[in-house]
């Protein structure tokens, strides 16, 4: 019979196994029937870069492996538009900075930054304190840069880029792994362990890291860290995340040649620590719900003495003048967000936040109250595909916070597919950048009894009355993104408009105690002033060749045109607003490539070229700068154990380097690496 | 949720259409262990495939009710592993069809079993129609990454072939224990296109979902999983068979094999199947999918 013969078929081909000796589990029906957790859910997944409403670059893990970084900042280095200084001012010596589109001194206020959803911007100076973020770069999954404004979806401050960094599940990280870093001027160790129980999975990551920075600098850090990650199912659709992380430490600050009287050279202690919980509850495939609080805090113990004054100051009683940089923050945010799939082609996520942020800093803010920052927010993002061609997205940010009161910060684009793998974007969006707690409410002075009889002389250093309103960005831009088979490329064309810059002045008169006798000094303060204007080009390129070689290049280029329409106080005040121009090279390029030969061998090549830039602040003059990063790896199994060894030279030829001022000199730095998985 | 087609017949339609609907096996007897949703939809559709034939005398028993009497002529099926394996326990010579059983536990219970008048139904997808959905989904894949556990590790070489046949390179990793999971799946990701999930209690179960899924996402390498479950948890898309298909497979056996004394068929994979797709994957990891019609019927063509 035809169906039998059929049946003969099938059977033969495809074989029978009746030796049952060496089933060791077993496998019931349930593994092909029963249900399953939702793992890769709706906010686990990253949008298509084509189908995204900004121009975004993705760092994966694979290339900060082979990139070889001991300092995560350096990765940022990969980002077209982004300028990276592996140590910025005299103060906050140990902080690199890192910009995107410059526009900043050593604290990039103008850039958020986000880890598994938690900003770590800083609420007293802005920017970020990247020596001082509980983070091991071997737990991070990927690292999302939005090149452009995206106030819509992360609020305030998310000005002219944002960067997000996503760690990695506790799933991927069972086992253990242990890193050890040394070089002559760094050394450094990881551990990390990694374990299941039952529907619990957990990590715990420990690191030591003593970096002795640049030659010339006094900017040593010694980092102990300690970071845990638990995620626990309650349910296939319920999940809990739960973190903590400490980092703390020595960082020296101070620089005799830039400063010998009152910042002089010292070690100042911080702690960070933070703890966040999130709930995930899968709705369906285009829906979830979340629920995440967190709670940070950055201490900072800095005393400091300045020289005996005598010689500069002969009245005063006290010759050394003695400050205390105590600043203690604490941060406490809850944030709900639902996803959803209106209709079959829309796709709308909103939610809102509140938070908190209070800070103790007596000497900055010249009062020992806690100042509070509140914060809230409702926000909306709807993405509609109307044709299977066109993705438009449309978002808005509604936030209300202490200092500007309300704002909204609208958001559109339109995506258009010209044809499979090659995608137009046209967009425009808004944003607000929130002034800083220290250009809102900086009082910052000297009061110093002297041996004259009724005069105490009051060294106003700081004063500000507050009431700024914020900054402003509306930016537009067309973008470009198409692959090539093997080649992927990605470009914008970008027009920003930045109204109501906060920027330094000097400040003529102001009231103060008349028992006290003000002495004729700079005292600074903050104000609105004028607008600017940038606009210029973005390109990054990848081409994979089979899974053995990959090559990232990028380049941009940005025209600053600071709009000199304000009435400035004094030329000082002009001359440095003009010279916003070139807080950014206007020329950068850097690239990253690395090729895996048989018998696990592997090799990195990194070149970055900057142009020439004059940074605010405690910034000065650099010439153009170039180095090469070169990076030899050799993995090898033993046992049940994976292991790489792997040596890396940063700057390897030896460049004459300077990066954001002329007293960071970045000589070669070469470091042993060896990197364990068991 | 992602989009499953309504289940297509793929072979025989004409054929069965012609078989007289002649019943020897007049007394079905459902054997239950567990009661599961599963065991219920396929009971559901067991039953009502019966009935268009006019067959309504299906008695439903579980496996701690009374003890099937030897006597008892009728055909016996045994609804999952437990049920089975309590029937090829029995003695006499009753014939015992096996439903929404894997293959490897079909061959255990083969082994020891008391009544060797026993055949099934495998749950298990034959690799080469899974081979061929991942070639059509993904044509530019050159390579497929399958990670053996100490029960899959005998279906090597029936995937090496299976894999070749349709144009691609297996490449394989086994492990015996569920701690080795994640240090064999890093260079089997960076050595494939895309990573086949084939049944293992060691390798692929709840716990190790997380694990799978989330590592290769981070690979950017899609997984093709066997169940409808792995689909909505984040594989890109699976070929698998419902109660109800194996049901609808059960009902044609009893028909087909009027005459009480003859051997049952051999044990067979399962006749009818659904594609499964995730679209928010395929969304996210770029790749263009048909619709999963289309590829069903491209399934069913190549089969015949």
């Amino acid at each position: 019979m035809a169906l039998q013969r059929f049946l003969v078929v099938i059977c033969t081909a495809w074989p029978l196994f009746t030796s049952a000796a060496d089933v060791t589990s077993e496998l019931s029906e349930e593994a092909y029937l029963g249900e399953m957790p939702t793992v890769l859910t709706v906010s686990r997944m990253a949008q298509p870069v084509d189908e995204s409403p900004s121009a975004v670059t993705v760092i994966d893990e694979e290339t900060i492996r082979a990139s070889g970084v001991v300092d995560l900042t350096d990765i940022f280095r990969l980002v077209p538009g982004m300028y990276v200084g592996h140590n910025a001012g005299y103060f906050h010596t140990v902080n690199p900075s890192v910009s995107y589109h410059g526009l900043t001194d050593a604290y990039s206020r103008r850039m958020q930054v986000l880890i598994d959803g938690r900003s770590v911007y800083s609420p007293i100076y802005g920017g970020v304190q990247w020596s001082d973020i509980p983070l091991a770069i071997e737990d991070i999954a990927r690292i999302e840069v939005t090149r452009g404004p995206n106030s819509a979806s992360h609020g305030a401050n998310s000005f002219l880029g944002v960067i997000n960094i996503v760690t990695k599940h506790t799933s991927e990280t069972l086992g253990n792994m242990a890193t050890l870093t040394a070089g002559g001027d760094r050394k450094g160790v990881t551990l990390r362990h990694g374990g299941k129980e039952g529907d619990l999975q957990y990590r715990i990551t420990a690191g030591l890291k003593n970096d002795d920075g640049l030659q010339e600098r006094n900017d040593d850090k010694r980092i102990r860290m300690l970071n845990f990650r638990a995620d626990y199912r309650l349910s296939t659709r319920d999940e809990l995340e739960f973190q903590f992380g400490y980092n703390g430490g020595d960082r020296e600050e101070g620089m005799l040649e830039e400063d010998n009287l009152l910042f002089l050279p010292r070690t100042k202690q911080v702690t960070s620590h933070f703890q966040q919980l999130n709930w995930r509850r899968t709705l369906d495939a285009h829906s979830e719900f979340s629920l995440q609080a967190y709670h940070s805090r950055d201490e900072s113990d800095d005393f400091l003495a300045s020289a005996d004054l005598t010689g500069v100051v002969p009245i005063l009683v006290d010759p050394r003048i003695m400050r205390n940089h105590d600043v203690v923050t604490d941060r406490y945010d809850i944030e709900a967000q639902h996803t959803f799939a209106p209709t079959a082609s829309t796709r709308l996520a909103w939610g809102g936040s509140i938070r908190l942020d209070r800070t103790k800093a007596p000497f900055f803010l010249g009062t020992s109250d806690t100042e509070n920052f509140r914060l809230g927010r409702l926000f909306g993002h709807l993405e509609w595909t109307p044709l299977p061609r066109l993705v438009l997205n449309a978002g808005a940010m509604l936030e209300n916070n202490s200092f500007t009161g309300t704002d909204i910060t609208p958001r559109a684009s339109a995506n258009f597919k010209l044809a499979p793998g090659h995608t137009v974007r046209a967009s425009i969006s808004t944003a607000t950048r929130t002034p800083t707690l220290l250009e809102e409410k900086f009082n910052t002075r000297n009061v110093l009894p002297t041996v004259v009889p009724g005069i105490t002389i009051l060294n106003q250093i700081y004063l500000t009355n507050g009431g700024l309103s914020p900054e402003r960005i509306t930016s537009r831009e067309l973008g470009y993104q198409g692959n090539f088979g093997r080649l992927t490329l990605d470009g914008r064309l970008f027009h920003d408009k930045i109204r109501d810059i906060i920027d330094g002045y000097e400040l003529e008169n102001f009231p103060h105690d008349p028992a006290l006798t003000a002495v004729p000094a700079d005292t600074n303060s903050y104000r609105n002033t004028s607008d600017i204007n940038l606009h210029g080009f973005e390109a990054q390129a990848q081409l994979r060749l089979g899974t053995h070689t990959r090559i990232i290049g990028n380049y941009s280029h940005i025209r600053i045109n600071p709009n000199m329409n304000a009435d400035f106080t004094s030329d000082g005040e002009e001359s440095r607003f003009r010279e916003l121009s070139e807080s950014m090279p206007i020329n950068s390029f850097s690239l990253l490539a690395w090729h895996r030969f048989g018998s696990g061998w592997m090799a990195t090549v990194g070149y970055y070229q900057t142009g020439e830039t004059k940074m605010p602040g405690d910034g000065n003059r650099v010439d153009s700068a170039r180095h090469w990063d070169l990076r030899l790896a050799r993995s090898f199994t033993l046992g049940k154990t994976q292991n790489e060894i792997s040596l890396s030279s940063q700057n390897a030829l030896d460049h004459d380097n300077q990066e954001f001022a002329r007293y960071n000199t970045m000589q070669r730095r070469t470091y042993l690496q060896y990197r364990v998985d068991f | 949720m992602p989009q499953i087609t309504p289940t297509l017949l793929f072979c025989c339609l004409g054929l069965l259409a012609l078989t007289p609907a002649a019943f020897a096996y007049d007394r079905v007897t459902v054997l239950v262990g567990n009661t599961s949703s599963a065991g219920d939809e396929f009971i559901r559709e067991f039953r009502s495939q019966l009935a268009k034939q006019g067959v309504n005398q299906v008695s439903i028993r579980n496996i701690s009710g009374a003890a099937l009497a030897s006597t008892d002529d009728g055909m016996l099926v045994a609804v999952g592993v437990q049920a089975l394996q309590h029937a090829a326990n029995q003695k006499g010579n009753q014939p015992v069809l096996g439903v929404l059983i894997p293959q490897p536990a079909y061959a255990k219970i083969r082994a020891s079993a008391v009544n060797s008048n026993i055949s099934a139904i495998f749950l298990d997808q034959p690799p080469s129609r899974q081979m061929r959905l991942l070639h059509q989904l993904l044509p530019q894949a050159e390579s497929v990454g399958i990670l053996l556990g100490p029960t899959s590790t005998r279906d090597n070489e029936v995937l090496t072939k299976a894999a070749q046949d349709s144009g691609l390179k297996a490449v394989m990793a086994t492990i015996q224990h569920e701690d080795d999971l994640t240090s064999s799946l890093k260079p089997l990701l960076e050595s494939s296109s895309v990573l086949l999930a084939v049944p293992d209690p060691v390798v692929h179960q709840r716990g190790t979902a997380q694990t799978l899924l989330l590592t290769s996402y981070r690979y950017q390498k899609p997984v093709i999983g066997y169940s409808q479950a792995y689909v909505t948890a984040g594989a890109l898309a699976a070929v698998y068979s419902s109660p109800e298909d194996i049901a609808r497979q059960a009902a044609e056996i009893t028909r087909n094999y009027p005459d009480r004394q003859s051997a049952l068929p051999p044990p067979q994979p399962p006749r009818y199947f659904s594609v499964g797709i995730n679209r928010q994957v395929a969304r996210s990891l770029n790749i263009d999918i048909q619709d999963t019609e289309a590829l069903t019927k491209y399934l069913i063509k190549e089969e015949q």
